[in-house]
């Protein structure tokens, strides 16, 4: 049975959302974007996604607040940060409270799809369509 | 031989009459003798000598009298004497109390960073003059100094931003990579109005950096100091958009209130803008996470000034601290955060300006900078900007 | 998964402890040796230069022996080439002031008392009192500080640059176990396991060792910063014959693999540099 990954894409920059979410829902994942946080810690606590990629630096709610909510709504959740304002104290507080990865902006679309394949592996769902081999 | 007074007398008065037989001339003998009635009209006192006693001459003193002549005769002048030297030594003291005075106020004047030289109080040399000829060569130097510290301070300034800044950039460098990407891995299949909105979207985002760039470019360009007709709440505006991200970093916000119609001011934009970088990164320093600071620009309630009040709810300056915070190198930040530069330098910058900057602390309530410049009526295009010194005398 | 450095001072059973580490994480142990030898062995130098590069420091009749140090670059490029394969734990202090930034590169001090050191020296040496023992430490110490202080401009002792600091008192079998313990413990807790972001950045700082490495002998002053492939080249000021080489100079970068572009900036000298004989 193939299992479709639900993504949630958290970023206050339009663009974000605008260009990764046609590029990973072109490779099937079913793809959420959110510019509001607060709409999102909403959506976190309705929903169990799969895979949430969420930006750092936010008005009124940051990712670590978004990383928080979502461990405590299940540890499963593979959370991906994307972050302009990477440092190593950062990167670790992020580690710490059980995020799976640590991109660092500016990115290439191709970096996050591999990243997602990584926690898609983890995550034990394989098939045609939840799975991007790293080569791309 | 008895020890009585003629005997007193003869021994005293001997040489005189032995000079007297030996000359054969007339002797005057006198002597201080004590007077007792025995003594008067003595004959036998010079008798058995060979010589004729002609007489003997009374003179008496009363000791009150010479008592009296001492005291005038000697008192006097020297009272008189002493007068004179007390007035001459108070109207020389009075003259040096006056060239030290003014020394003093001098070194005042240095401790607020204002190193304007001093022109000579008299119009002859004297020996002040060479002293203040030494203190205006100290001044040059202290100012030339000083112009080195507030370069040093810009540049740790410059350095603290363009740390800000490259994080700023990383959002609208994302923008424009993932946009770019996209519109290289879909062209063929995306539409003419998509193709056409990804490349507005590349040059909106670069148009972004642009602008997040040239702001600091503006603060750090090198040149001589420029004195402008400026806009007081415009150019605090500016400098808060400078240090948006480390703000932002700390969660903190920051509030800015610019009362309308407020008169201009003049001065260099960049120095300025140095000494507001410096007051706002201090109140983040002090701020704990989510805090807020505030920053009000009116007119001063002193007429003819303006005045920037930097507030920082919730932080505290300690008491025993505040004297010293102006000082240069004095900081409580730990080694490697901070020379210590800033507030020594803002101050100085305020100073020439014709300004002054003050600090109010409320234990545990907030603390304030007031920066209080002068303003001015002319209008921009009023006036024409000239690279001049900046120099200004206090009026 | 991670990477750990113990920096140690000498006659402190830093080895025995770095071994201990290493068997219990089932990571690969490196010392100075081993990195020398493969310094050695890629760059084809004689190791007593390298050994002698390493090991010198800076004496009164030498005080600015940039010279001295000039081989240091290799021995770092070998080393951070080593820790980007993970898994692996250090003895030592070189490069551990490049990798601060990277998030699962853990820096471990271990300190311990100077009686227990003298008396380690005692034992080891056999013919030195307590006077000598205390005379060849400290001039040992003192040696290394002028080391770490030459070539990264910091104190080897000051604990602001380490992960953790571990005082193993007075040395013996049971102190030892305790401080593996707690090394291993500390190093298996999930913030310092390897992210993109810190890979990303072990990989930067690996190539440009690299890069600066490969041109110790023909840019000897230059300093080499690496972002995903763009290389930026900080020279000091070239006299005007050298300029033409600089094209020369880039097309030689841009072999290196991974090199996607290069930029080449002119680095006024400072008086850092001149102070410090650059």
């Amino acid at each position: 049975m193939k299992d479709i990954l639900k993504i949630l894409l958290i970023d206050d920059e339009k663009m974000v959302g605008d260009r990764l979410k046609p590029a990973l829902v072109k490779v099937g994942y079913s793809v959420e974007a959110l510019m509001d946080p607060r709409k999102a810690l909403q959506r976190i606590d309705e929903n169990e996604f799969d895979i949430i990629v969420t930006d750092i630096m936010m008005e009124e709610v940051d990712g670590i607040q978004i990383l928080e909510a979502a461990m405590k709504k299940s540890y499963r959740t593979r959370v991906i940060v994307i972050t302009g304002y990477a440092n190593v104290n950062l990167a670790r507080e992020a580690m710490d409270k059980g995020a799976f990865d640590i991109i660092e902006k500016p990115f290439r679309p191709g970096d996050l799809r591999n990243v997602i394949a990584n926690a898609a592996k983890a995550l034990d769902i394989q098939g045609e369509i939840g799975y991007q081999s790293p080569a791309n | 031989m008895p020890n009585t007074p003629e005997t007193k007398i003869k021994s005293a008065l001997s040489p005189q009459i032995r000079s007297a037989q030996k000359k054969r001339a007339t002797a005057v003998a006198n002597e201080k003798l004590e007077n007792r009635p025995c003594l008067s009209f003595r004959w036998c006192v010079f008798a058995g000598y060979g010589l004729l006693l002609l007489g003997a001459l009374s003179i008496c003193l009363a000791e009150a009298a010479i008592g009296m002549h001492l005291i005038w005769g000697n008192a006097l002048p020297w009272g008189i004497l002493l007068l004179a030297t007390g007035m001459v030594s108070f109207l020389i003291s009075k003259r040096f109390m006056k060239r030290i005075a003014r020394l003093i106020g001098l070194t005042r004047q240095i401790s607020r960073g204002d190193f304007t030289p001093i022109g000579p109080i008299s119009k002859y040399r004297d020996e002040f003059t060479t002293v203040n000829v030494a203190l205006n060569r100290m001044l040059e130097e202290l100012d030339t100094w000083h112009t080195g510290m507030e370069e040093s301070h810009q540049m740790a300034a410059i350095g603290t931003l363009t740390a800000g800044v490259s994080h700023e950039i990383n959002n609208p460098l994302n923008n424009i990579m993932l946009t770019a990407y996209s519109l290289e891995e879909e062209y063929a299949d995306l539409s003419d109005e998509e193709r056409r909105e990804m490349i507005a979207d590349l040059l909106q985002e670069t148009e972004r950096v642009h602008k997040i760039v040239r702001n600091l470019q503006d603060f750090a360009r090198e040149g001589e100091c420029v004195l402008k007709t400026l806009e007081l709440g415009k150019l605090v505006k500016e400098t808060a958009l400078l240090v948006t991200n480390q703000a932002k970093a700390l969660g903190a916000k920051i509030n800015i209130k610019v009362q309308p119609h407020l008169p201009y001011i003049r001065g260099d934009q960049r120095q300025w803008k140095q000494v507001f970088i410096n007051l706002i990164l201090n109140a983040l320093d002090a701020t704990a996470k989510d805090g807020k600071i505030d920053i009000h620009v009116e007119k001063d309630a002193s007429p003819g000034f303006v005045a920037v009040h930097v507030e920082n709810i919730g932080a505290v300056i300690p008491r025993h601290i505040l004297s010293y915070i102006f000082n240069p190198f004095f900081t409580t930040k730990p080694p490697g955060k901070g020379a210590g530069l800033g507030l020594s330098v803002s101050q100085g910058i305020v100073t020439r300006h014709g300004g002054r900057i003050d600090v109010t602390t409320r234990d545990g309530r907030y603390t304030r900078f007031t920066v209080r410049i002068p303003s001015t009526d002319i209008a921009p295009e009023q006036c024409i900007s000239r690279r001049e010194t900046l120099v200004m005398t206090k009026g | 998964m991670s990477v750990i450095t113990l920096t140690t001072d000498a006659y402190s059973r830093g080895n025995i402890l770095a071994e201990g580490i290493a068997e219990k994480m089932g990571y690969r142990c490196i010392g100075d040796d081993d990195v020398i030898a493969a310094a050695a062995k890629a760059y084809e130098i004689d190791k007593g230069k390298l050994e002698q590069s390493f090991r010198s420091s800076a004496s009164f009749f030498n005080p600015f022996s940039s010279r001295k140090y000039r081989l240091i670059p290799l021995l770092e490029a070998v080393l951070v080439e080593q820790m980007c394969q993970q898994d692996m734990i250090y003895h030592g202090f070189i490069a551990v002031s490049r990798i601060q930034e990277v998030s699962h590169a853990i820096k471990v001090r271990v300190i311990a008392s100077a009686e227990s050191r003298m008396r380690e020296v005692i034992q080891k040496e056999r013919s030195s009192g307590m006077v000598e023992a205390k005379d060849r430490i400290f001039k040992l110490d003192e040696e290394r500080q002028r080391w770490s202080r030459a070539i990264y401009g910091t104190d080897i002792s000051d604990s602001a640059q380490y992960d953790l600091v571990v005082n193993i008192g007075p040395m013996g079998n049971e102190d030892l176990k305790d401080a593996i313990e707690t090394i291993a413990i500390t190093a298996r807790q999930k913030k310092y396991e390897p992210m993109t972001y810190s890979v990303n950045c072990l990989t930067n700082i690996a190539l440009s060792c690299k890069i600066k490495a490969a041109f110790i002998d023909s840019y000897p002053k230059t300093e080499a910063r690496s972002d995903k492939g763009t290389i930026y080249m900080f020279v000091p000021a070239l006299r005007r014959k050298n300029q033409k080489n600089i094209l020369v100079f880039k097309n030689k970068i841009m072999e290196f693999e991974g090199v996607e572009h290069v930029e080449i900036y002119v680095r006024k000298k400072n008086f850092d540099d001149m102070a410090r004989g650059n």
